[in-house]
């Protein structure tokens, strides 16, 4: 009977965990896995080529994750390289691989799978009706495609499968499926599918399964062909039927039907009950496989270049028409850019952020009222930093002495607690893709280099 | 503010007297989910017989199509979850919630009937929830 245990080494690359914590959960693993990507830090990350944790937060996870497994000798994999798996969030990680390995004299197989794919390639598939949108997909068309700024495609476990085949003991993975990292080897040992993509769906997290996660740590799931097991290492850390189950929900839209690009997890009549003190069996996890082999795409294209302003207002007479207040302010500021910098008002962006009032729901606020003060940003996104520093600049000054009719003389609305009152905040971007791209091979667009270290 | 027994146990309440969790975040950058989580069998029926199974509340509440709003009852995990599509997607010039971590703010304080009970809920003029007259079927 096929088995396969896999290890989450946390939740994400760069937020930590217990070392021993790891060495306990890796005995008898047959892989180690740890997901370094999201695009739930929004846009900027894939549209700079920036990763968001720091190289040292990287360093550290990744190297403990190498000691561990080296020594053991079990696979790693790290997917989602750099936050959002382009081509220079790759390097970035790969040269800390190499670094590490270099710095220890540690001796391995390397295998980096890339996922950045170049618009070309995304136009011509998008005119063979190869590109198909999710819900609530943007409008594309080919010239849009063109104007990204980096592509990203999410493989599955085929290029992961392949790199292990040729020899690699670590796997780095451009963007990749969260579950893909820890169902690549499970599904290569014998485990059936359902069984091994809902695993990998519960640990991708870390110990986000347990039911009082106290700190970032690590999981495992072992797996046979009926079910698995989920189990944390830490004795701190405990599962609860309900913990796995409700995991199950995290992130995505429907609970019992995950997509994955070989087929869809069906988890509707999953059964979860405590196993032991502190695990829980999960059985019942059922696999479609669907033969129109998809993998999902990413995009940011930038949008312009911000700059921001941060003020506190507090004068009663002015929050009781805070409303009327900007629109003239915006009235007279937009005048004023017209006049001296020439720019129209289509050629960027000007709002006025109210926290306090309705500045983190928007027009969803049904209590848009301002309380005793309101925090204020000035949010300015133009073509240049340049058009986007000065048109704050008018926005900011015109809001600091515009008249209001309760008062005459000289007037300051605006508390800044920054000095300058402006910051440049640099280029926005804005994901710009929410399709799937039908393969006929689910390796193709993610090629892979070997080196050995 | 203490989650009270007499609350889980009937009689109108606010959804965070009944629930044990009620969070929101993105589920990929176009679209938002919801989970409201209970810790007990009964509070998890007494909100799946509530109108947070109606996708007119989310559709009102979040200026959506009524259409595109998928509501489930997950019963091993306790769980009611919404979700629909994002008014702007995340971290575009307009959005406000990159995470889509504060969606769920709006469900807070939302009055929960006892189920059969035709009284209209207790509401405070400082929170401003759907007036159920439009969202509630019955």
């Amino acid at each position: 009977m096929a088995r396969a245990k896999a290890v989450a080494a946390t939740g994400m690359i760069g937020t930590g965990f217990l070392e021993e914590s790891l060495v306990a959960a890796s005995v008898g693993a047959d892989v180690i896995a740890c997901d370094g990507g999201s695009s739930d830090p929004g846009p900027y990350y894939l549209g700079s080529g920036e990763p968001q944790f720091a190289p040292g937060a990287i360093r550290h996870d990744v190297e403990r994750m190498l000691a561990v497994a080296l020594e053991r000798n079990i696979p790693l994999i790290l997917g989602s390289a750099g936050t959002a798996g382009g081509d220079p969030h790759v390097a970035i990680v790969e040269s800390i691989v190499r670094d590490i390995a270099a710095s220890r004299g540690w001796h391995f197989s390397l295998a980096t799978i890339r996922s950045e794919v170049s618009a070309d390639k995304i136009v011509r598939a998008f005119e063979r009706g190869q590109i198909t949108p999710l819900a609530a997909a943007p409008a594309i068309t080919s010239e849009s495609i063109y104007g990204s700024s980096r592509i990203v495609a999410m493989m599955g476990v085929e290029p992961i499968q392949r790199a292990l085949r040729e020899g690699a003991q670590v796997v780095l993975t451009g963007r990749s499926s969260d579950v893909s990292i820890f169902a690549a080897v499970p599904l290569a040992l014998g485990i059936p599918p359902g069984v091994a993509y809902h695993a990998g769906k519960i640990i991708e997290c870390g110990a986000a399964s347990a039911s009082h996660r106290l700190y970032p740590d690590g999981i495992a799931a072992t797996m046979d062909e009926a079910g698995f097991t989920v189990e944390p290492p830490n004795p701190d850390f405990r599962c609860t039927p309900q913990s796995v189950a409700s995991h199950t929900l995290y992130e995505n839209a429907n609970p019992f039907r995950l997509v994955e690009p070989g087929g869809v997890l069906d988890t509707a009549s999953c059964t979860y009950e405590q196993s032991g003190p502190r695990a829980v069996l999960v059985r019942g996890s059922k696999f479609e496989p669907n033969p129109d082999y998809t993998v999902r795409l990413e995009a940011a294209t930038l949008a312009g270049y911000r700059a921001i302003s941060v003020a506190g207002i507090r004068d009663p007479l002015v929050l009781r028409q805070l409303d009327s207040f900007l629109e003239r302010v915006e009235g007279a500021a937009v005048a004023k850019v017209n006049a001296r910098l020439g720019l129209d008002r289509s050629e960027y962006s000007l709002r006025w952020r109210t926290y306090g009032a309705d500045g983190t729901l928007g027009a969803l606020e049904p209590t848009p009222a301002p309380c005793h003060e309101v925090g204020l940003v000035i949010d300015v996104v133009a073509k240049t930093q340049e058009s986007a520093n000065a048109v704050l600049e008018a926005a900011w000054y015109t809001a600091l002495h515009h008249p209001i009719a309760e008062y005459s003389g000289g007037v300051s609305h605006l508390a800044f607690p920054f000095s300058p009152p402006a910051l440049p905040a640099g280029p926005v971007y804005e994901f710009s893709l929410n399709h799937v791209w039908h393969l006929d091979d689910p390796c193709s667009p993610f090629p892979a280099t070997y080196q050995e270290l | 503010m203490e989650h009270s027994s007499e609350a889980q146990a009937g009689g109108d309440s606010e959804l965070w007297q009944v629930a044990s969790l009620i969070r929101s975040k993105n589920a990929g950058p176009f679209e938002i989910t919801i989970d409201i989580m209970c810790d007990n069998a009964a509070a998890f029926e007494r909100l799946r017989n509530s109108r947070l199974m109606d996708p007119l509340l989310y559709a009102e509440l979040y200026k959506t199509d009524v259409q595109a709003v998928d509501i489930f009852a997950h019963s091993e995990s306790l769980a009611i979850k919404a979700s629909f599509p994002r008014p702007t997607p995340s971290g575009s010039r307009t959005d406000t919630d990159v995470y889509g971590g504060q969606f769920h703010s709006l469900l807070v304080r939302l009055p929960v009937l006892q189920r059969g009970d035709e009284r209209p809920p207790h509401r405070d003029a400082a929170t401003a929830m759907p007036d159920p007259e439009t969202v509630d079927e019955s």
